[in-house]
């Protein structure tokens, strides 16, 4: 048997007997394939079952055994946002059932009153010139729709009020726990809740939602609920109008004889006949119809409340979904903003956040404290520079800030300081002067001052307007010569500037700048003073002021 | 030249992945796991044998005499299986722990490097062979593939690492002992001997991350972290010529000329 192993014969015989490998080289790696697959498949439904298991075991755990300080990991956080989201909607959602019953209980209750308004005979007339006038719905909408508008977006702000606290309360508590033990969380565990919850309040409030849907939704319900009022209004005026004519003219025909002993009043005794009979015949057609129709009216009119209700009901469970699912979509985020990189933790990151907020607070700081940085193009640049960052994490709540605090800082109040000059060659005299400034149309006087033939005015003036820096500034002066004896003559000139045209930029918020005009002579009972090409020059000093913007307050950290 | 490389390469991927994706499946259920990575360790150590004997055994026959007592002694078959055995035990750790802890796209970037070495190693071997004798041919080649692959996926995997692996935020705060936690809180509960033995890289790792976090005003500690994480891939290119090469010879059987 040696001898055979080392023989020639015996290497062929082996090699021929070799087993095939790559069936079983393909057979193990498509058994460790379909091994994986199974397994995959195990794993999914093993951590469903956990899941359940554990918070079983949660529940009925007691949490108080050890202090530490904890940072949650970003798996950790991300189930903890989506465990307070979930809760938060539920309880939102177990509320709006209630809270949408109060806001229509003064819906139903005003029912009754409205249905006796609409079996009257007042209620019935009023109804059909509503519908003749066009406005079908006024009535409608005062009896039983007055403030339901404002209680639906009261109950939205509720709604966003009860999400908030539960979202923030479930936070709070799991931030504090983990496994049941009481724990201290750590500062960037602290730092993502509270951005959480920042960013958890102003992402798609409800009551946003309700109020810019609430409005066009009354409207439309009413619509609907008086379309089929009106509807139902013009059957039964057509159906009653032949008998009441009948009665009336019955009525007047027997007035007409009972009156004719008041010889020429007796035409107006009939007609007063007549209408009394078509009131009183009015009445008692719907005091029948009321007697028959009314339950059924009312009982429709409930139904369309209902309906109407109903789709409150529906749209504000859609506004509660779309908030917790927006949320949702923030906490993948805000965990991503948790967990750091290397590059990150040696200011790869970081650096270039504190860049751009250190580009953005010198831009704002300038422009807090230079007026004439303020021209809307100039914000305008800033404005564009900052929306790619609006809705990062770090960056956003100082961009919103900015940009916030930007809407305040074209206003700039105005007040002239003085006004000098002379009148035109040919006017000129020592006799005093008065007038009037119009500063974009509001009047300022200009006191009654001397005024000399050779050196003219100088008037100084008092008041102030507040007006947006990138309006053009329309500024009259008009000014009236007192001669003695003589009638008094008037000079005017009109002009506009661009306040961003004639603003120092470099000097700051408070300037004085000089406003020049040409002054001609016009006939006192002018009203109008148009341009004037060639007249005599006068200055016209304003002062320009504008109050510094607020100071930043949520600009991140980067000492 | 290039089609049966392309066959060996996706071959010896096939195996990899078919291994240790059922090992990262496994694991987390159960120790038994290990039973997924005997194919590739198998593989591994029948591959790396010839690659370490048959160099050994060539010189010999150089070196020494005929008819020398020491041809008995001298065979290399103890150097062989103490090299072979050492070489897979740390590989196979080293690529189930990388299996259980990469994201996809780091897993993307290595098994990348791993097909492109098994192919250079293929496409090389064959061309190495119209001008040296096995097993030198085979030696260099594998020398080659490794160096080829291995270099420049140092550098995007240092790269990757440095911008894009996740460090979770509480290792920020974290003493020493509690960042070895953190790095063993991602081993299953259950402990075990191959937890054990997986507990030598995740807390090698979460040690150096901890001292990358306490000397962050050096970022040259980063950068060395990188560098440090993507020598990894020298092992995955040699372990990748080592699989190519077991199944060229024992499974393909591709025959040399």
């Amino acid at each position: 048997v040696k001898n055979f192993k080392k023989s020639r014969a015996a290497r062929k015989y082996w090699v021929v007997r070799k087993p095939n490998l790559v069936t079983w080289f393909w057979g193990g790696v498509i058994l460790m394939a379909g091994l994986s697959i199974l397994l995959s498949v195990a794993a999914v439904l093993r951590t469903n079952i956990d899941l359940n298991e554990s918070k079983n075991v949660a529940s009925s755990e007691d949490g108080s055994r050890t202090e530490a300080t904890s940072e949650k990991n970003a798996y950790e956080l991300k189930n903890m946002l989506d465990e307070a989201t979930k809760v938060s909607l539920a309880a939102v959602q177990s509320q709006i059932g209630p809270l949408l019953n109060d806001v229509y209980q003064p819906v139903y209750a005003s029912v009754p009153a409205y249905v006796d308004f609409h079996y009257s005979v007042w209620g019935e007339y009023a109804e059909l010139t509503e519908a003749a006038l066009g406005d079908v719905s006024g009535k409608l909408q005062e009896m039983l729709f007055s403030g339901l508008e404002m209680r639906l977006n009261r109950m939205g702000t509720e709604l966003d009020s009860i999400f908030n606290s539960k979202f923030s309360e479930k936070l709070e508590t799991d931030t504090a726990t983990s496994g049941g033990t009481k724990i201290n969380p750590g500062t960037l565990t602290q730092l993502a809740v509270e951005g959480a919850v920042k960013r958890m309040q102003v992402t798609v409030p409800v009551g946003t939602a309700v109020a810019l849907g609430t409005g066009a939704t009354i409207k439309a319900g009413a619509a609907a609920i008086t379309k089929k009022i009106t509807a139902k209004l013009a059957v039964k005026a057509a159906a009653k109008t032949g008998g009441k004519w009948v009665a009336s003219t019955t009525a007047a025909g027997t007035s007409a004889a009972l009156c004719s002993w008041t010889g020429p009043g007796a035409v107006l005794c009939a007609v007063a006949g007549g209408i009394g009979a078509w009131i009183v015949t009015d009445h008692g057609i719907i005091k029948i119809d009321e007697l028959w129709t009314r339950d059924k009216f009312e009982a429709d009119l409930r139904a369309m409340i209902d309906e109407q209700k109903a789709n409150h009901m529906a749209a504000i469970e859609k506004a509660t979904e779309a908030r917790a699912a927006a949320i949702q979509k923030d906490a993948g985020e805000i965990v991503q903003q948790h967990d750091f990189t290397l590059r990150e933790l040696f200011g790869g990151g970081n650096a270039e956040i504190c860049e751009i907020t250190a580009d953005f607070t010198a831009r704002y700081e300038l422009i807090s404290t230079h007026l004439g940085l303020r021209e809307p193009e100039g914000i305008q640049a800033v404005r564009i520079a900052m929306a790619p960052h609006n809705e990062n994490l770090t960056l956003g709540p100082m961009v919103r800030e900015i940009d916030q605090n930007l809407k305040q800082s074209l206003q700039v109040k105005v007040s002239p300081v003085r006004i000098t000059g002379n009148l035109p060659e040919g006017y000129r005299s020592d006799w005093d002067v008065s007038g009037v400034v119009y500063l974009n149309n509001s009047p300022l006087d200009i006191p009654k001052s001397a005024a000399l033939e050779k050196n003219g005015f100088t008037v100084a003036l008092t008041g102030e307007i507040t007006m947006s820096a990138e309006q053009p500034l329309n500024y009259i002066a008009a000014i009236k010569q007192h001669r003695w004896f003589l009638p008094s003559r008037i000079f005017g000139g009109v002009e506009t500037v661009k306040l961003f045209e004639v603003i120092d930029s470099s000097a700051g918020l408070e300037q004085n700048i000089v406003l020049p005009l040409q002054i001609a002579p016009i006939w006192e009972n002018d009203d109008k003073i148009t341009h004037i090409e060639t007249g005599e020059p006068i200055n016209l000093m304003v002062n320009l002021r504008a109050e510094p913007l607020a100071e930043l307050k949520k600009a991140p950290d980067c000492l | 030249l290039i089609y049966p490389a392309f066959k060996n390469a996706l071959s010896a991927l096939a195996l990899a992945v078919a291994s240790l994706f059922l090992w990262r499946v496994a694991f987390f259920s159960s120790d038994w796991a290990v039973l997924a990575l005997i194919p590739l360790a198998f593989v591994m150590i029948v591959g790396f044998w010839p690659l370490m004997l048959d160099p050994w055994r060539a010189r010999l026959n150089l070196y020494l005499r005929a008819g020398s007592p020491l041809r008995k002694i001298l065979t290399g078959r103890i150097r062989a299986i103490c090299l072979s055995s050492i070489f897979t035990f740390v590989a196979v750790i080293l690529m189930a722990w990388q299996a259980l802890s990469a994201s996809i796209f780091e897993a993307a970037i290595m098994l990348t490097a791993f097909f492109l070495a098994a192919c250079i190693f293929s496409v090389a071997q064959h061309l190495l062979l119209r001008h040296f004798h096995q097993p030198f041919a085979r030696s260099f080649a594998s020398l080659l593939a490794t160096w080829i692959v291995a270099l420049p996926f140092t550098v995007v995997i240092a790269v990757s690492t440095w911008s894009w692996a996740v460090i979770p935020g509480a290792i920020l705060d974290a003493s020493l002992q509690d960042a070895l936690q953190i790095g063993l809180d991602e081993l299953p509960a259950r402990g075990g001997m191959i937890a054990g033995i997986l507990s030598v890289p995740y807390g090698y790792e979460s040690a150096k991350l901890w001292v990358v976090v306490q000397l962050r005003d050096y970022p040259i500690v980063g950068a060395l972290f990188s560098f440090d994480a993507a020598l990894f891939s020298f092992v995955l290119c040699r372990s990748a010529v080592v699989i190519t090469q077991c199944i060229e010879i024992h499974i393909l059987k591709v025959h040399e000329t």
